[in-house]
């Protein structure tokens, strides 16, 4: 990358982007964050002119459209504000020699695998989502612009909607709650992504080297049956004692007859030895960060 | 030169008559009319060189449109050389054929406007030098994913080096845009 002054982000008031606004200004003084307001990516049209008036150096697109059972139902805008927008992104990084930051994810892959995924294992997305994002790297990588693509798994933030705070809700809601315990991920917290992206980019910048994709995880794996057990576990009584009835992905998608779910992987996890040898640092375990984090969790959900 | 079918009909191998003295040796690497006599009708616009390790997998790789026909040689070290029929509606659709190419006996594959084309170096590292009927566009490079069930080639590895790109490959069926079969 060369010397980067302005850097635009994408995708500002998202579980990672609202934690990498904060963040941006350690790396340069110019960071402008354009929101959805400002810039509305399935205005396809509008996309390279708004960058145009910035004129940055470096794009980080946090943006997305990332509900993956919503994605089902609504592929038209799916593909348009994941694929379609991407390419207008990346062909004006190719066209103004820009440096391109972009997040995807493991759902790309189909889950049929034992080992964590690798960043050049063969893709094959199972889910319209997951469609998309690949589609969407292909566009970057078809580009020709400087890239960088970060493949991420399980997301949770204190803000926003995910699958921690999904748990906690159904907990205080309902007696029984069956959960999926044939999928594994790494839950990670939307401010360590957006901490070792920053990371990742100083260390792009000082080296002038950059990998092109990389696998963002922390350590560790877990099923989600397993992760409300140990939701309720720390949450030291602050939780009512519910019954947590595991059951497999199959069943699971039958007795939810009232909404389309998208199949998910059966493996979502990453490996990141390539990260781990770029930043040259060990990643830590999810859960010591989530420790940290389940009493804000439920808080949040305390009313 | 001797040209050499393939159970694919369309690429072939072209073995080329060598002429060793003390000196060294002499061959003729490239002659239209000859080609021609031999029914290889081939317009070169482009050559192009890649130098790779062992285990360096590129492929499999179409421009399309702008289709583009290869004449694929080595010209250091030995290489695994693949080519796949992704013509749409043909007979032969998904088809591959694979053939060692090397630097001691220098025959070339014609891979011819429609095929896919993907190499695995073998020897410690290798350079191969291909003519091409078409010049390169690069927003028309198509990959197609070197271990795509469907094609199911025989790679004599598992675990190949590849670009970022080429890893994204997509599977032959599920692609849409493909050069047509013409009888
Ligand atoms: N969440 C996960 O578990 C997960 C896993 C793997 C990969 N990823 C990838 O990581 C990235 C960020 O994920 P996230 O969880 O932080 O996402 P998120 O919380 O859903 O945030 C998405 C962001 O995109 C913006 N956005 C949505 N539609 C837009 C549009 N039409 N025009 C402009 N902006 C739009 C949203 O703005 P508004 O708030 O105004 O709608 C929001 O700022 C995405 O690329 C996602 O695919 C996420």
């Amino acid at each position: 990358m060369e010397k980067i002054n302005k850097i635009l982000l994408l995708g500002q008031s998202g579980q990672i982007g609202s934690h990498l606004k904060k963040k941006l200004k350690t790396i340069s003084k110019q960071v402008k964050c354009l929101s959805k307001k400002e810039l509305n990516l399935e205005k396809l049209s509008s996309i390279k002119k708004k960058i145009d008036r910035f004129q940055p150096h470096l794009i980080i697109n946090a943006s997305g459209f990332t509900e993956v059972d919503e994605a089902e139902k609504n592929r038209k805008k799916c593909f348009k504000i994941n694929v379609s927008s991407t390419k207008e992104i990346a062909d004006w990084a190719f066209e103004n020699e820009c440096f391109l930051v972009h997040y995807s994810t493991v759902y790309i892959f189909d889950g049929k695998k034992k080992n964590p995924w690798r960043e050049k294992d063969k893709a094959n997305p199972i889910n319209y989502y997951g469609k998309c994002k690949l589609e969407a790297e292909r566009e970057i990588i078809s580009s020709k612009c400087s890239y960088l693509i970060l493949r991420l798994n399980w997301i949770y933030n204190e803000k926003g909607e995910n699958f921690p705070k999904k748990i906690i809700r159904t907990i205080k809601k309902k007696k029984k709650i069956f959960l999926v315990n044939n999928q594994i991920g790494t839950p990670n917290d939307a401010e360590f992504i957006s901490t070792t992206t920053i990371r990742i980019l100083k260390k792009i910048i000082r080296k002038k080297i950059n990998p092109k994709v990389l696998n963002l995880s922390a350590r560790g794996s877990i099923n989600y049956f397993n992760l409300a057990q140990k939701i309720l576990e720390y949450s030291q009584g602050k939780l009512r004692k519910v019954e947590l009835i595991p059951i497999n992905s199959n069943m699971y998608t039958k007795i939810n007859t009232r909404q389309k779910i998208a199949e998910r992987p059966l493996n979502s996890l990453l490996n990141i030895n390539k990260l781990e040898k770029f930043l040259n640092i060990q990643m830590p375990n999810w859960e010591n960060i989530f420790i940290k984090k389940i009493p804000t969790l439920i808080r949040n959900y305390k009313k | 030169m001797k040209i050499k079918k393939l159970n694919l009909s369309g690429p072939c191998v072209i073995e080329p008559k060598i002429f060793y003295d003390d000196r060294g040796f002499f061959f003729e690497s490239w002659n239209k009319d000859e080609y021609l006599k031999k029914k290889l009708n081939i317009k070169i616009v482009q050559e192009n060189f890649a130098h790779s390790k062992k285990n360096v997998l590129r492929g499999l790789h179409i421009q399309y449109p702008k289709l583009q026909g290869k004449l694929i040689s080595v010209m250091n070290g030995r290489i695994f050389d693949v080519v796949v029929d992704v013509r749409k509606n043909s007979p032969a659709f998904g088809k591959w054929c694979g053939v060692i190419l090397d630097s001691k006996k220098k025959k070339s594959l014609w891979v011819p406007e429609g095929f896919g084309h993907g190499y695995l170096v073998l020897s410690k590292s290798a350079d191969v030098m291909y003519k091409c009927t078409c010049k390169y566009y690069p927003k028309n490079q198509v990959e197609i994913i070197w271990n795509d069930p469907f094609i199911n080639i025989k790679w004599p590895t598992k675990k190949p080096i590849l670009s970022q790109k080429d890893s994204l490959g997509y599977e032959l069926k599920k692609m849409k845009n493909l050069p047509r079969w013409k009888k």
